[in-house]
């Protein structure tokens, strides 16, 4: 492999690391928004029913 | 309470989008604007991001889980533990940055992509260090048994710290000393360049801090969240 190949394949991997944290970061925030979302939904349901 | 999580997220997008615009401006002096090394060639480029992810993981990310885990360990405070656990991530990151570009810039240069000499040795068990302290935080469960263990790890563990730093003077190692008695040796636009990966990194490193520990907080919230409802629930299923 040239200099130039090494050049690239480095760099590729240094921001496609990050990059795939970046995304993990994300996904996992996209997970506890709709945890937190269905969590509320069981609560409204909850206080619901004992109201009734 | 919602003006002040409006400024925060004000504050975090802030921090993103300078960091964002830091990380291109430092590809740009590393591609564009520094010098071609002579000897060397352009593979000489991968240093702009090799010793930053280097310093980023041996300065501000290790040292940060020591001094949290200290912090943790004195205060019973958990939350000094997910920032702990949020600086050992990027940091093992950071040092797989490092561990891969160096093999890739030492090929051409040196003829191998490994050599166990100090610097590279040290640096490899670093990371097993870390990679450990992730994985038994996977495994401890959750709480304060976690963040005990955790924190005396994270204290422990550091050592290698500046063993890793310290390698190109205590054992002869084929890293060259960048920092000599006169200062930096080298080429002025050089060292532009890598000054201002090193400002972008060390944001690039603040801006993930913030975003995993706020991650790790909300997961905690959730999860104790929960476990109350479930403590209710059994409580009103019983009576």
């Amino acid at each position: 492999m040239s200099n130039l190949g090494f050049l690239a394949l480095g760099y590729g991997l240094i921001w496609a690391l990050i990059g795939a944290y970046v995304w993990f970061i994300s996904l996992r925030q996209a997970t506890l928004r709709r945890e937190l979302e269905q969590l509320e939904a069981e609560v409204s349901e909850a206080a619901r029913t004992r109201t009734t | 309470m919602d003006l002040e999580r409006k400024r925060l997220g004000v504050a975090t997008g802030t921090l993103v989008i300078i960091t964002f615009s830091l990380v291109l401006v430092a590809l740009t002096a590393a591609l564009v604007l520094a010098p071609r090394e002579l000897q060397m060639g352009d593979i000489q480029r991968l240093f702009y991001f090799h010793m930053p992810s280097a310093w980023i993981a041996l300065g501000p990310a290790f040292t940060v889980v020591f001094a949290l885990s200290i912090a943790y360990l004195v205060t019973g405070k958990l939350k000094y533990d997910r920032w702990a656990a949020a600086s050992a991530e990027i940091g093992v990151i950071f040092t797989t940055v490092t561990l891969l570009t160096g093999p890739l810039w030492a090929k051409p240069v040196w003829g191998v992509y490994w050599t166990w000499e100090p610097r590279l040795t040290t640096t490899l068990v670093l990371w097993f260090i870390y990679v450990g302290y992730l994985l038994l935080r996977a495994i401890a469960g959750e709480g304060p048994r976690r963040a005990r263990l955790s924190a005396v790890y994270g204290i422990v563990g550091w050592i290698d710290v500046p063993i890793v730093f310290l390698s190109i003077w205590l054992w002869r190692t084929l890293h060259p000393r960048l920092l000599t008695g006169s200062g930096f040796s080298m080429d002025s636009r050089m060292l532009a360049a890598l000054m201002v990966s090193l400002v972008a990194f060390t944001l690039l490193y603040v801006c993930l801090l913030v975003l995993r520990a706020r991650t790790l907080a909300v997961e905690a919230t959730l999860s104790g969240l929960r476990a109350e409802i479930r403590r209710r629930n059994r409580r009103g299923g019983g009576s």
